[in-house]
């Protein structure tokens, strides 16, 4: 089991399958900061803000109002599928206006990294950060590098996110290839959005927030003899496979998107109970994530 | 001090060669021309020539769904270092394996004929969409071989190579998994070529890095891999290690999300970390691999760190000979410092010919014999990120 501190968690997610309303970024930054900010960096944003906060029991008054960013602070995103709007606006520039023609701006923000980046120069934090692009436990997989990086001293708290953006070619793609595959049940709702969590050390626990998260992967079989707690979440998408195997566990959000095992995990967070749990699908293992309070 | 991480093997493919030693013996004895095909300017003229890995040098797919391009470089990179190791499939089975791959393109959504023919109200092939979903590199390579441990597709665009062996690198010292295939790939694409021509930044005849009249940088494409192992897993294979990861570093500017700082200060941090984290000091560095992509922006800033921090040390530039393969370029470039420090002789910046007169920093021109313990690889990415891994010679040397 590795073993992290936590120590706030900010959440930007929408209102029933909605997109999520970024309009409150505007009470941390200056809009003409945030015009050339696409939306999937603004969820970005606005959730690792809020987190600041959640973890300094601060709030942000107005624009002046400092962002409490602890010191030596690194920045680890998860995404299942990065900026997917901004590609699309780019190849709408190539189609639209031909390859000659196409937008330079489109292009670069379109790469995984930007709101990584883009976040670290609203932050003025040069520091470490990296970003994660895959399907498989993008939350298990950003909590790794936190332990990796916090263990080695390489930063002294990291503020991990896990973000997806809706796009409409995604709903479309989504709904195809459960038609294709014979799957036509109803279906969760393709959704959005960015949760954060600030980590730090082990160590720091008894400091923390919320308390100490515990997480690693186990096998199928190891999970079914796992003592999970009452309060055990996991993502809409899993609770069939995770039936299955006669575990029983809750989904918060009934929503749908690579990231959402995020959305659950600040449930899991937000339950009542000294110990509570969330369940996240690494392949044909699982990630097992336990939130235990200290004290 | 981080504890030093064994390498046991390593593959490599791009358009210097079809396996590490071939990627070597050209940049050591060879060239190689970038070409101006395959054809990707959409409606323009093609303008800037990019280095391509042959056709035939990639075994025919016939996988349902195909295999996305990226994946059939990462696949034959893989397969020579799990050859070299010696280890088999029902080997591998028995270490806690993880994987750690770094990527820009290979995880991009770049279907364009698709999302056209979507966007003209066409419900185009699925199997587009069904590659990209199988195809993720490091998940990929996990289903393919079976692994066990911990999987990470890192995307920090040019930089995604460099930091995906760091990350793996702490997975071993962290305990967790005995065995990680890391490194990068990346294969060509239409997209990619029009964003860098439309930032102005390819150049229309071959690359020329550090050199007076460098017009911009040439994409490649390629994939390579090292195989990591901890104390444990190599006992167990019986194996000397090659060379190991030492220290890795690494910064972003948080300045622009373009254009690197004025005065290098990331990647400054991100080479002071990797040494620190070595336990060496930089005149202990025997030879530095440099991103050198070709740009005016990346080699004079490049140049001024180097220069202030190894004033003396000889470096070198091997995108004379791949390209700018983005996420594969840390991968090859650290299999190529590996080979260098291995054999001790250092590769030329092919297309470097002449400083520009305010430029201190000059680049090895020739094949040069070195007598090197330590040696350095560095990357710069879009996001101002920067990052740097030191390696050490191994027990397994020719040099």
């Amino acid at each position: 089991m590795l073993r992290l501190a936590l120590q706030g968690i900010g959440a930007a997610l929408p209102e029933t399958g909605n997109a999520v309303d970024t309009s409150d970024l505007s009470n941390y930054f200056a809009p003409r900061r945030l015009r050339r900010v696409d939306h999937f960096t603004r969820m970005t944003i606005l959730a690792g803000c809020r987190t600041l906060h959640d973890a300094a029991r601060t709030e942000q008054e107005n624009l002046k109002t400092p962002l409490p960013l602890p010191e030596n602070t690194g920045i680890v995103i998860s995404t299942g599928y990065g900026p997917s709007q901004t590609i699309f606006e780019f190849l709408d520039s190539i189609i639209d206006h031909g390859a000659g023609c196409a937008s330079p701006l489109a292009f670069s923000h379109s790469v995984h990294n930007i709101p990584a980046a883009t976040m670290s120069v609203f932050l003025n934090n040069p520091k470490p950060y990296t970003t994660i692009c895959q399907l498989h436990a993008p939350l298990l997989s950003g909590l790794h590098t936190a332990a990796c990086w916090l263990n080695e001293g390489r930063v002294k708290n990291i503020l991990l996110g896990v973000v997806d953006e809706k796009t409409s070619l995604l709903e479309t793609n989504s709904r195809r290839l459960l038609k294709k595959k014979g799957n036509t049940a109803t279906q969760i709702p393709v959704s959005e959005g960015a949760c954060f969590f600030l980590l730090g050390p082990a160590g720091d626990a008894q400091n923390s927030k919320y308390g100490i998260l515990e997480f690693d992967t186990v096998t199928p079989q190891e999970l079914q003899k796992a003592k999970l707690p009452e309060s055990t979440f996991a993502p809409a998408r899993s609770l069939r496979k995770l039936s299955t195997l006669e575990i029983s566990a809750t989904a918060s959000q009934q929503i749908d998107m690579p990231t959402a095992a995020g959305a659950e995990l600040i449930a899991t967070v937000q339950s009542t109970g000294n110990v509570t749990c969330c369940i996240e699908q690494a392949g044909n293992n699982f990630g097992l994530i336990y939130v235990k309070q200290q004290g | 001090m981080n504890r030093p991480v064994s390498i046991c093997a390593c593959g490599c493919i791009c358009a210097a060669g079809k396996d590490t030693r071939s990627c070597y013996e050209t940049m050591l004895n060879g060239d190689v021309q970038p070409t101006f095909t395959p054809d990707f300017s959409y409606d323009q003229p093609m303008h800037s020539p990019v280095f391509a890995v042959p056709e035939e040098w990639l075994e025919k797919d016939d996988q349902n769904p195909p295999l996305t391009e990226t994946m059939q470089l990462l696949f034959p990179a893989v397969d020579e270092a799990l050859a070299q190791a010696g280890l088999t499939a029902k080997q591998l089975a028995t270490f806690k394996a993880g994987v750690c791959i770094g990527t820009s393109t290979g995880a991009s959504l770049n279907f364009k004929s698709f999302y056209q023919e979507w966007r003209e109200g066409v419900e185009p092939d699925l199997e587009v969409i069904e590659s990209y979903l199988h195809c993720n590199p490091a998940a990929a390579v996990a289903e393919k071989y079976g692994l066990n441990g911990p999987v990470q597709t890192v995307t920090n665009a040019c930089s995604s190579g460099t930091d995906a062996i760091g990350i793996a690198a702490s997975w071993i010292r962290l305990g967790l998994c005995d065995l990680v295939i890391t490194g990068g790939a990346d294969a060509l694409s239409g997209i990619s070529y029009t964003g860098f021509s439309r930032l102005m930044i390819t150049s229309p005849e071959k690359c020329r890095p550090f050199d007076k009249d460098r017009q911009g940088l040439n994409l490649g494409e390629g994939a390579a891999v090292l195989i990591l192992a901890s104390e444990r897993g190599m006992l167990k294979l019986e194996l000397d290690s090659m060379a190991e990861v030492m220290g890795y570093g690494t910064c972003c500017d948080a300045h622009h999300l373009t254009a690197p700082h004025p005065e290098g200060a990331g990647l400054k941090q991100a080479i002071t970390e990797s040494l620190e984290r070595s336990g060496i000091t930089a005149d202990e560095i025997g030879f530095i691999n440099v991103h050198g992509t070709g740009t005016e922006n990346n080699d004079r800033i490049e140049g001024l760190v180097i220069h202030e921090l190894f004033p003396a040390t000889p470096f070198t530039g091997t995108k004379g000979f791949t390209g700018h393969t983005l996420g594969a370029a840390g991968a090859i470039e650290a299999v190529m410092t590996v080979m260098a420090l291995q054999n001790g002789q250092l590769m030329p910046t092919r297309g470097f010919h002449e400083a520009a007169p305010e430029a201190q920093a000059i680049p090895v021109t020739e094949k040069t014999v070195i007598k090197a313990q330590y040696a350095l690889s560095d990357s710069l990415a879009f996001g101002g990120n920067n990052s740097a891994l030191v390696f050490k010679k191994g027990a397994r040397c020719s040099a």
